[in-house]
């Protein structure tokens, strides 16, 4: 195990893909989910509560919670946890309701 | 032979549903909200090279590659990613996917909609860093991966034991494991421990794997805050006295990175509950279920449920729930007859029997506290989607707002993104609490279609 939380060798773990997190280049593999991802490596916080501003993260795990929902590709509220990892995303924290989108 | 059947659901309980209704060669249309079929219970890496990472501590989609399979059978329609709307009048069912409202008029329907996990507000527990058994369950069964490096697990029942034991065979550091109930079993359920030794002896194994780690395991404990600023930091923890009263001057802070909260599971009964079925509170079963016949049957004709939507209880009470179903429903459309189907039911029915005697015994281990609302602060969030707090909700309640559809319209809970799956027991328990009855005299709100968010174009392609 590397420096991060991610079971096996990183050898083992297949086809290495690279997303954006907030900006910066992560390097996952083929099959993970965000939320797989953002866990491993530490970066727990997806999205900011709309009324508290509170910090949330991953919770339920299946889909049904939507915590850990942020921006992926630029559309908000994509649930971490059901989205699987491609080269090139581009992932986002969350700020309240996220960016509007115009159609 | 009358109809297809629609099964809603593709875990443990659909699956066994599919594949013995198309073994009787019914046609049968199956929706799940998933991408992959399995539920939890059989959640797998999506590529080859992680799922051999552990390979051999996580094998039950390779164990139940048969009964996955069954989702491809030719007289079978999977529909994945598919979220079920509702039933009409006429008996016409309809679901979107993609981006579509799909119609049909099932001869018959088994609802296996399967469970979530119970939430349990206590400070802190929006914190990330904060998450349910099932979680970390799905994490190390679909991802590989560990939830943090100290790690407090918290909770009540059999399946927050089975994540501290994987936990700790994943190599985690695991603080502490604190189970709410006393957890020893009364003399008189001994016997009924002994009918199911396999499954007996799984359950002593994971404690087994704790002692080796000499990982603490406390029962009668449980968290009482979760502190740090964007994330976890720190657990108190205090121990529950017998007469189930939070012992909070005896609470010890840990340090921990990850709380793992999981206290049982609440059937999901949304789907049975919006389409009229009777139902009956099973504090045991972990909440509202649907009344059945012996058939499985709901008491809305061609209707029946199967597996944790029905009483959570576990993987091997669902698998056989959904045979059941599956047959009863082919014997419906008129797929499975004469004395083979009916042996083959009266043998299911058997075999229920005494599974459901052993988990009478296991339901008696792991009997929480009266209550743990006490957990809660007043400004401790109840509905994490629309953000109410304890004091928010009980104030409304305190002015006479003491039915679960009326706290709902005026707090917004249980309208959010997750239509209660978080809320509504600890609503339904808050409004027993403060006005002083049973909480299975409460019923919850009506759930409303969509019962999941759904896109909006799925509504407006729809004319």
């Amino acid at each position: 195990m590397s420096g991060d939380l991610r079971l096996g060798d990183a050898g083992a773990r297949g086809r290495r893909v690279v997303l954006s997190v907030d900006g910066k280049p992560v390097t996952a593999f083929e099959g993970e989910t965000v939320a797989g991802v953002l866990l491993a490596i530490g970066h727990i916080v997806s999205r900011t509560s709309p009324t508290r501003r509170e910090a949330r993260g991953y919770y339920c795990g299946m889909g049904a919670c939507w915590d850990c929902a942020l921006v992926i590709d630029g559309r908000p509220n994509q649930r971490a946890c059901v989205t699987p990892v491609a080269d090139g995303m581009r992932v986002e924290t969350q700020s309240g309701f996220g960016p509007t989108r115009l159609a | 032979m009358s109809g297809e059947i629609l099964v809603i659901g593709a875990g443990p309980a659909g699956l066994a549903a599919v594949r013995t209704a198309a073994a009787y060669g019914a046609q049968v249309v199956l929706i799940d909200d998933n991408r992959q079929p399995g539920g939890q219970y059989y959640r797998h890496p999506a590529s080859e090279p992680l799922r051999a990472v552990h390979g051999d501590l996580f094998d039950e989609a390779t164990r139940g590659a048969d009964l996955l399979s069954a989702a491809t059978s030719p007289n079978v329609t999977h529909y994945p990613g598919a979220v079920f709307y509702g039933f009409f009048d006429d008996g016409i069912a309809a679901f979107a996917h993609d981006d579509r409202i799909t119609r049909l008029t099932p001869g018959a329907t088994v609802v296996a909609a399967g469970a979530t996990e119970r939430p349990v507000p206590f400070p802190g527990w929006t914190l990330p860093g904060v998450m349910g058994a099932g979680a970390v369950q799905n994490l190390l069964k679909s991802q590989r991966t560990l939830p943090g490096r100290r790690i407090l697990v918290t909770g009540n029942g059999p399946l927050t034991l089975l994540a501290a034991a994987n936990l700790v065979r994943c190599g985690a550091e695991v603080i502490e494991v604190l189970e709410a109930a006393a957890n020893r079993p009364p003399l008189a359920m001994i016997p009924r421990l002994l009918l199911e030794p396999g499954m007996l002896a799984r359950g002593i194994g994971y404690r087994a794997i704790l002692a080796r780690h000499r990982v603490p395991f406390r029962s009668r404990h449980v968290v009482v805050e979760a502190r740090g600023g964007a994330r976890v930091e720190a657990a108190m923890v205090a121990p529950i006295a017998p007469d189930g009263a939070i012992d909070h001057a005896r609470a010890r802070t840990l340090s921990v990175d990850t709380v793992v909260a999981g206290f049982g599971l609440v059937p999901s009964s949304e789907i049975t509950r919006s389409i009229g079925c009777e139902h009956v509170h099973d504090a045991g079963k972990g909440g509202w279920i649907p009344v059945r016949n012996a058939e499985l049957e709901t008491s809305r004709d061609g209707v029946f449920a199967a597996g944790e939507c029905a009483g959570a209880a576990g993987v091997e009470k669902a698998l056989l729930e959904g045979e059941l179903a599956g047959l009863a429903a082919a014997m419906r459309v008129g797929a499975a007859k004469g004395a083979e189907a009916a042996a083959h039911r009266r043998r299911l029915q058997r075999r229920l029997a005494r599974l459901m005697a052993f988990r009478t015994a296991i339901e008696a281990i792991y009997r929480p506290p009266a209550s743990l609302l006490p957990l809660m602060r007043d400004d401790t969030i109840v509905c994490r989607c629309e953000e109410v707090t304890l004091a928010e909700a009980r104030r409304w309640v305190r002015e006479g707002v003491n039915e679960a559809n009326s706290l709902k319209a005026i707090t917004r809970m249980a309208m959010g993104r997750c239509q209660g799956r978080n809320c509504v027991p600890t609503l339904t328990r808050l409004i027993a609490a403060e006005t002083g009855i049973d909480v299975a005299e409460v019923s919850p709100p009506r759930p409303r279609p969509p019962l999941k968010p759904i896109g909006v174009a799925a509504l407006a392609a729809d004319p």
